[in-house]
């Protein structure tokens, strides 16, 4: 109950500091805009379109041909260069010799036995472009499956169903290349809600390490209700702020934010535990709210940089900052929000949100610990 | 007793805060705590109140180990610290209700205590208004406001009229008396002495974490009856002269501040002359000569060596 009283008094007083609300809700739509518009042209490019594909299909039945029609239908080959091949060998060393960045086989009798599958080669200097093709080629299979699971069923719509699913479940070439509109919204929600870390750090600071905090020590409420209150109150203004950015963006400037809600809500959940689990550990580390505000201000640009949240790094695979950018929570929570919107490598969003608990796991942990230093 | 602390030892690393410090708050007084800064009272206040931790000791309020039962005896405690502990974001009345419904009031029960509170301080008319624009004295009263509504037994007031002016000053002072007469126990630090004096039914003077005397007002001030205090206005002061009236036999303590001189010295001494022949020497004149009876500061001022408002 007083965890309730701590959550709900917390809340109205994050509410009714409308500066520091209009200011997390006002700049990101405004740099949203700015960049959106500004930096529209360099998202124009044809950045995916020119994706080159190697293809060498050896069924002569309805999965080889349902194949050929997916893959030389409009929405393919706005974003696939194809090329058809004659050997499997052909497809690989092309691969190989870089001259494409993917190369299909689909095998003859694909449904006569488990062990003749569909085959996607591709090189890991390309994992973008890869990641594209396969998601096609999933989609492709998916239809496929679909078209089998009612044969099945009712074999007398099998040609009604073989129409309709595979070409209603082609990738739309519109979804899988983000405008800069759509770009900037992600990484400039990220950046925003990441600066949720203000409201932990001075929430922390006066209602729990201040002199208002130590009143409401004597009082009976516990220490845990104390502490949970204030972490509640402050996550949920800033999932509500993030909530908002993603509502407006949406209606008002057509930014499109995929069609998996939930999972979305969930991103945008623990990127609101992330920013209030590191701002609580810097103030509880630190114990000064000034010095806390100024590693504020100064970590979280440096994080959306290092996650590509003001312009694309182009980074390569291998290089130091390629890794360091994992050690960024705005580059964790863009790469699961992107991959969530644009139907990407769902494995990678899941991995993704795995290394946002365990970042939340340690700043809370990190808090808990240095909180006790406060103990006297 | 309401409330008996026995013992207490807290230490800092090689400083020792409190002392093997004893001390027993009866039911329905106010109890004044006097010290200098560094004198360890919000030391001893905040192991009371659960803020800090002690070496040694126990304490028992209202008859129960604190040890054991921290969270039942909160209940029963209202705590109003130095510094305004309040939220600028919530009006008057919303601050009083958090307190409260952290102290356990519900419903209509909250309600009508919330009000009262804000009454009793002089706040009612302004429940709806945020503190952000009240003056220091009406931040003082929600502070006091905050630590009422849920009639604690214990009220412990550490310095509640730091910084504020005489009228805020009168009507916290007014509560204080109300809130005994109602039935409340106060524990009481402040560094006036005058209010101490005013207000407190007993005082504790504490200096260096230990309680060097207790009891009325009166009986402090018996301890020291025979000295008397002189306080003379020169037309200059200058360290020869305070020293050299130091050396006199009687003479307990003697300083000087701007022009002006205060001495301590046992009663019936008959040094004011051979004061008056020393300053004469030293080139000084003398503009005016009171002899003081005792008072609580000269209490302080022989009992721990140093003037209270010097050292707040």
């Amino acid at each position: 109950m007083r965890l309730g009283t701590m959550f709900y008094y917390t809340l109205i007083q994050n509410w009714r500091d409308r500066s520091t609300y209009l200011e997390m809700l006002f700049l990101p739509i405004l740099l949203i805009f700015i960049l959106g518009i500004s930096l529209g042209n360099a998202f124009q490019s044809p950045f995916i379109s020119d994706t080159e594909v190697a293809y060498f299909n050896e069924d002569k039945g309805p999965i080889g041909e349902s194949f050929e029609m997916f893959m030389r239908h409009e929405e393919s080959t706005d974003l696939l260069s194809l090329t058809p091949v004659i050997s499997a060998d052909e497809g690989i060393q092309l691969v190989e010799e870089g001259q494409v960045h993917a190369f299909i086989h689909v095998p003859a009798d694909l449904l006569q036995g488990e062990t003749v599958k569909l085959q996607l080669i591709g090189s890991h200097q390309h994992n973008f472009r890869f990641t594209i093709v396969e998601s096609m080629l999933e989609s492709f299979v998916s239809g496929v499956n679909m078209v089998l699971a009612m044969e099945e069923i009712n074999p007398d719509s099998l040609l009604m169903v073989r129409e309709n699913s595979i070409e209603a479940r082609s990738l739309q070439a519109s979804d899988v290349r983000p405008g800069a509109m759509d770009y900037y919204a992600v990484t400039m929600l990220v950046m925003f809600m990441m600066y949720g870390t203000t409201y932990a750090v001075f929430g922390m600071k006066h209602a729990y390490l201040n002199t208002t905090g130590h009143r409401i020590r004597t009082t009976p409420i516990r220490p845990i209700e104390h502490y949970l209150g204030l972490v509640l109150a402050n996550m949920l203004t800033v999932l509500i702020q993030g909530i908002i950015l993603v509502t407006f963006t949406r209606f008002v400037f057509g930014v499109n934010w995929g069609n998996n809600l939930p999972l979305l809500f969930l991103i945008l959940l623990l990127t609101g535990i992330m920013a209030i689990g590191l701002g609580t550990a810097i103030v509880m580390v630190t114990g000064n709210e000034t010095l806390s505000g100024n590693i504020v201000m100064v970590l979280v640009p440096v994080m959306t940089f290092l996650a590509g949240g003001f312009f694309r790094l182009g980074l390569p695979d291998s290089s130091f900052l390629y890794y360091l950018q994992y050690l960024s929570p705005n580059y964790l929570a863009q790469t699961a929000l992107f991959n969530t919107i644009y139907a990407g490598d769902f494995q990678r969003t899941l991995s993704m949100m795995l290394i946002m608990m365990v970042i939340i796991l340690i700043s809370f942990t990190m808090a808990l610990v240095s909180e006790r230093r406060f103990q006297t | 007793m309401l409330l008996e602390l026995d013992n207490l030892v807290k230490r800092y690393e090689n400083h020792l805060a409190v002392d093997h410090l004893s001390l027993n708050v009866r039911e329905g007084e106010i109890m004044g705590l006097l010290g200098p800064n560094g004198a360890g009272k919000t030391t001893t206040l905040n192991i009371i109140t659960g803020l800090t931790g002690m070496d040694h000791g126990t304490i028992r309020v209202f008859g129960i180990d604190i040890g054991s039962n921290g969270q039942e005896i909160k209940q029963d405690i209202g705590l109003v610290p130095q510094e305004i502990a309040i939220f600028d974001d919530l009006t008057a009345k919303e601050n009083v209700t958090f307190f409260g419904k952290l102290y356990g009031l519900r419903g209509a029960l909250l309600k009508e205590r919330t009000r009262e509170a804000l009454d009793f301080v002089g706040l009612g008319s302004r429940a709806g208004q945020f503190p952000r624009n009240f003056s220091g004295g009406m931040k003082r009263r929600l502070n006091i406001a905050c630590a009422i509504s849920h009639k604690p037994r214990l009220i412990i007031m550490d310095e509640p009229t730091v910084g504020i002016d005489p009228q805020s000053r009168n009507h916290i002072l007014e509560s204080v008396r109300t809130l005994q007469r109602e039935g409340s126990t106060i524990l009481y630090t402040s560094h006036y002495m005058e209010e101490v004096d005013e207000i407190c039914t007993r005082i504790a003077i504490m200096d260096q974490g230990r309680i060097i005397a207790q009891g009325t007002s009166e009986e402090l001030k018996t301890m020291i009856s025979s000295e008397e205090k002189i306080e003379m206005t020169l037309s200059e002061i200058n360290y020869t002269l305070v020293d050299e009236i130091k050396k006199l036999e009687g003479v307990l303590e003697c300083h000087g501040e701007e022009r002006k001189l205060t001495v301590l010295a046992r009663k019936d001494s008959g040094l004011i002359g051979q004061i008056s022949l020393i300053i004469g020497h030293s080139g000084s004149e003398i503009y005016s000569l009171q002899v003081d009876k005792v008072t609580l500061e000269s209490v302080f001022l022989t009992l721990t060596g140093k003037s209270l408002r010097d050292t707040g």
